[in-house]
C-alpha cells in the first residue's frame, strides 16, 4: 500500500510539472492583481452550471441575476447538459473557460485547478468561515483556495416505515453491519427484498455508496485489501447471501432506487435528493450508516459543489467573479438551494435552518464533520472505484471470499 | 510531357486555347486525379486521420491534462505492456473472441434458415421479412435496454420459463449465464439484417438448376449444399467479414446490458478501451486496447483475404 505522503505525490509532481508547462506556454491566467471588489459597472460575465433538473437550475439563474444587480454586473448563467467535465476541459484547452463554474470537487475542480487556470479566490477576501473542515477542504487545491462551496452531498439509508410496520420491527437504525443484515433479512418478504444497492460497473453509483460502508469500518478507500475493505464487501456478500439484496444488485446502478422507490426493498443508501423527492409513495425515515463493530462511529464520503472563476488577465473581470461567487454562496440562497433542490448547504449555520424544516436530514448534517474527501486519492480514485466494484461483484455472485476478490481486483 | 514542349510541337502560328495544349494523357492524368482528389481527402480526413490519431494515443500518457496543455508525452510501449499485463485483458479478449464466433455462426444458421423459410410461399410470407427487420432499425441501447428488461429476475421471460416448469435465472447477474444471454441478444439484434441479405442472395440461385437437381432426385439438403451455398457463397462471405468486425467491436450492447459484469464475465476489449478512455481518463491505454483490436480485424482481413485468393485460384 502506498503511504500518504506517496499518494500526494504521486498527484503534485505531474500536476506541478503540467503547471510549470502551462505557464511557459503562455496561458496568461492567474497572473492578474486583485482590484477593488466593487464597481463593477460595465462588467459582463458568464456563469456555468451543471446541474440540470428545476428547480434547481432556474434558482441559480434567480440567484445569479439578483447577485449581478447588486454589483451592477451583466450576467449569462447557461447550463451545461450532457458531458460537463469534457467542456470545462475543452473550454479550459480554448482558453474560454466561463467566468464562473459549478465544479464538482472530486474530479473538476483538481483537474482545473492543476492546471493554473482557476483563479485563487483566496486574494478576494473570499474565506472558508462558517463551513466545517471537511467542507473547507473540498474547495482547496494544494492550500490555495480555488472554489468556494455552496453545498455538498453525503449518504444515508432510508427506510420505508411501512415495511418495518408489516414485518413488526421497531423503526431503530442498526447499529452494526451485523444488525444490518438481520434486520434486512427481517424485512425480506416473497414480494419485498429487505435492502437495495448498487452494485454495477461504470456509472459511478456502486463506489460512492459502498464508501460509507468501507470508511464506517474504520477502512482506507486506498487500501483495498485493508481489514475495512473487506468488512464492508463481506457485509455486501452476507446481504446477498442470506437472500435480503437480491444478487440482481449486480445489474443496477443510479437507478436501483426505483426497487425501493417501488416497495421491492424495504431499505436502501441514497443521497439528500431524496429527502425533497415528493413523488415518494409512503412515508420512510433516514438512519445513518451502521459501523463494522459495536461502539465504533460511522463515517461518510463527501462530495462537494464550489464556484470557481477563471483565471483572467482582466483584473476587473476576475474581481467581478469573485464577487459575484461570494454573494451567491450566502446563507440564504444555501438554506433555499437545500430546501427545494436536495443538497446539505455548506455552511453550518445553514445545515442547522436545514434540518429544522427538514429533519430527516439530520444523519446527512451529522455526518458532514469529519466526513473523508476522495478528492485526495486524485486520479488514482478512477482506478480503485473499477476495483471495488469488481470485488464486489466477484465477492457476491462469484463465489469468491472477500479478501480473495479485493485481492484478485486490485492485482495484489 | 509539358505545355512547353505541345506549344513546340504545334502548328506553327495557330492559336492553341490552353485546354488544347496539353496531350491526352496528361488530361486523362488530371482527370483521374479530380475524381480521385475528393475521394482521397475524404480518406486521409476520415480514415486515416483518425487511425494515425487512436496510433498516437496509443504511445502517449494522453490524459485529461492534455485538453488543455496539449502535452503528450511519448511512452513508446508502455501502454501496451500495461494493458497486456492486465489479467482482465486476457478475459475481454476471450469474451470478444467467444461472442464474435459464436454469434457470427448462430446469425449465419438462423440467417439461412429464415431465408429459406421467407422464400417459400405461405400465408405473411409477403410481410413478414419486412416486420422481422424492425430489431434491425433499433438502437443497440435501445435494444439492450428492453432486453434487460426482459431478462431481469422477474422479467417476462422468466415468467413464461417458470409457467412451463424451467427454472428460471437471474440471467444478467450469474456469471455462468451473462455472456450466453449477451450472445443471444446479440444474435437477435443482427438476425434480420443476415435474413434480409441471405433472402436477397437466394434470389438469385437459378430455379433451373434446382428444378434440374431434384429431377436428378437430388433431395432439399443435396440442393442446399451443392447449389444454393456455391451460388450465394460470396454474398455469405462479405456478412462474414462484416458481422466479424461489427462484433468485434461490440460495446453499446455490453455497456448497457451488464457493462461487463457479473465479475467481468462478459467484459469484452471494446468495453475495456471504453473504460479506459472515458471511466479512468486514461486516453492512452483506451487507445491502446484500440489498436489491439484494429490488430485482430487486420489479422481476420489477412486470412480472408488469403483465404478468398485461394478459392478464386482454385476456380
Amino acid at each position: 500500500m502506498a503511504s500518504t505522503a506517496q499518494r500526494l505525490r504521486r498527484v503534485a509532481l505531474p500536476a506541478a510539472g503540467l503547471t510549470a508547462a502551462l505557464a511557459l506556454t503562455a496561458c496568461s491566467g492567474g497572473q492578474a492583481a486583485p482590484a477593488a471588489t466593487d464597481g463593477f459597472d460595465g462588467v459582463s460575465l458568464t456563469v456555468w452550471n451543471s446541474i440540470d433538473f428545476e428547480p434547481y437550475q432556474g434558482l441559480q439563474k434567480q440567484y445569479f441575476e439578483s447577485c449581478a444587480a447588486d454589483l451592477g454586473i451583466t450576467v449569462d448563467v447557461e447550463t451545461q447538459s450532457g458531458d460537463y467535465t469534457t467542456k470545462l476541459l475543452q473550454a479550459a484547452g480554448a482558453k474560454s473557460l466561463p467566468d464562473v463554474a459549478l465544479l464538482s470537487t472530486d474530479t473538476q475542480l483538481p483537474q482545473l485547478a492543476s492546471q493554473g487556470v482557476l483563479a485563487d479566490l483566496g486574494q478576494y477576501q473570499i474565506t472558508t468561515d462558517g463551513l466545517a473542515d471537511s467542507v473547507a477542504g473540498l474547495g482547496t487545491y494544494q492550500d490555495t483556495l480555488y472554489g468556494l462551496p455552496v453545498q455538498v452531498e453525503d449518504y444515508a439509508i432510508f427506510y420505508n416505515k411501512a415495511a418495518f410496520a408489516a414485518a413488526g420491527v421497531s423503526e431503530t437504525a442498526p447499529k452494526t453491519f451485523d444488525d444490518l443484515v438481520t434486520l434486512a433479512g427481517s424485512l425480506t418478504t416473497a414480494d419485498q427484498k429487505g435492502i437495495v444497492l448498487p452494485g454495477i460497473a461504470g456509472d459511478g453509483s456502486t463506489p460512492v455508496y459502498f464508501l460509507p460502508f468501507l470508511l464506517s469500518a474504520g477502512g482506507d478507500p486506498a487500501d483495498p485489501t485493508g481489514a475495512g475493505s473487506v468488512a464492508a464487501v463481506d457485509l455486501y456478500k452476507n446481504l446477498v447471501a442470506n437472500g435480503s439484496l437480491s444478487s440482481e444488485f449486480v445489474n443496477w446502478g443510479w437507478d436501483s432506487i426505483d426497487q425501493w422507490t417501488s416497495q421491492k426493498a424495504a431499505l436502501t443508501v441514497s443521497g439528500p435528493w431524496n429527502l425533497v423527492d415528493t413523488s415518494i409513495p409512503f412515508e420512510w425515515g433516514t438512519f445513518p450508516f451502521p459501523t463494522a463493530k459495536p461502539g465504533e462511529s460511522s463515517k461518510v464520503n463527501l462530495l462537494g459543489y464550489v464556484y470557481g472563476a477563471a483565471a483572467n488577465s482582466d483584473a476587473k473581470k476576475e474581481a467581478a467573479a469573485a464577487a459575484l461567487i461570494k454573494c451567491r454562496a450566502s446563507e440564504e440562497n444555501q438554506i433555499d438551494t437545500a430546501v427545494q433542490g436536495g443538497y446539505i448547504p455548506a455552511l453550518k449555520t445553514a445545515q442547522d435552518a436545514f434540518v429544522q424544516k427538514v429533519p430527516a436530514a439530520a444523519p446527512f448534517v451529522d455526518a458532514v464533520d469529519g466526513a473523508y474527501n476522495s478528492a485526495q486519492l486524485g486520479t488514482e480514485w478512477n482506478t480503485l472505484q473499477q476495483q471495488y466494484v469488481d470485488a464486489i461483484q466477484a465477492a457476491t455472485v462469484g463465489g469468491q471470499t472477500a479478501q480473495a476478490a479485493l485481492e484478485q481486483a486490485s492485482g495484489k | 510531357m509539358t505545355a512547353d514542349t505541345l506549344t513546340t510541337t504545334g502548328r506553327p502560328g495557330a492559336r492553341t486555347p490552353g485546354r488544347f495544349r496539353r496531350s491526352l494523357a496528361a488530361r486523362q492524368r488530371g482527370e483521374l486525379w479530380g475524381f480521385l482528389g475528393p475521394a482521397i481527402v475524404f480518406f486521409v480526413v476520415f480514415f486515416l486521420f483518425p487511425l494515425g490519431y487512436g496510433v498516437f494515443m496509443s504511445t502517449t500518457n494522453f490524459t485529461t491534462g492534455t485538453f488543455i496543455t496539449g502535452r503528450a508525452p511519448f511512452v513508446g510501449s508502455a501502454n501496451f505492456e500495461a494493458v497486456l499485463a492486465e489479467p482482465v485483458t486476457f478475459r475481454a479478449l476471450a469474451n470478444t473472441l467467444t461472442i464474435t464466433i459464436v454469434s457470427v455462426v448462430v446469425e449465419l444458421v438462423l440467417g439461412l434458415l429464415l431465408a429459406l423459410l421467407f422464400a417459400r410461399r405461405f400465408p405473411g410470407s409477403r410481410w413478414l421479412p419486412t416486420l422481422i427487420l424492425l430489431p434491425w432499425l433499433l438502437p443497440a441501447v435501445v435494444v439492450a435496454t428492453v432486453w434487460k428488461s426482459l431478462l431481469a429476475g422477474d422479467g417476462p421471460i422468466n415468467d413464461v420459463l417458470g409457467s412451463i416448469g424451467i427454472p428460471v435465472e437471474a440471467w444478467l447477474a450469474n456469471p455462468a449465464t451473462a455472456l450466453p444471454a449477451v450472445i443471444v441478444v446479440a444474435v437477435w439484434a443482427s438476425l434480420p439484417y443476415w435474413a434480409t441479405i441471405l433472402g436477397a442472395a437466394l434470389k438469385q440461385v437459378p430455379a433451373e438448376q434446382l428444378e434440374a437437381a431434384q429431377l436428378d432426385g437430388a433431395g432439399a439438403w443435396r440442393r442446399l449444399v451443392s447449389i444454393v451455398i456455391p451460388t450465394i457463397w460470396p454474398v455469405i462471405s462479405v456478412l462474414v467479414v462484416m458481422s466479424v468486425v461489427y462484433t468485434l467491436l461490440i460495446v453499446d450492447l455490453v455497456l448497457v446490458l451488464t457493462a461487463g459484469g457479473p465479475a467481468n464475465s462478459t467484459v469484452t476489449l471494446g468495453l475495456l478501451s471504453y473504460r479506459q478512455a472515458f471511466q479512468q481518463f486514461q486516453f492512452g491505454l483506451g487507445g491502446a486496447y484500440g489498436m489491439l483490436l484494429l490488430g485482430i480485424s487486420i489479422l481476420f482481413a489477412i486470412v480472408y483475404t488469403v483465404m478468398s485468393m485461394r478459392r478464386e485460384r482454385d476456380e
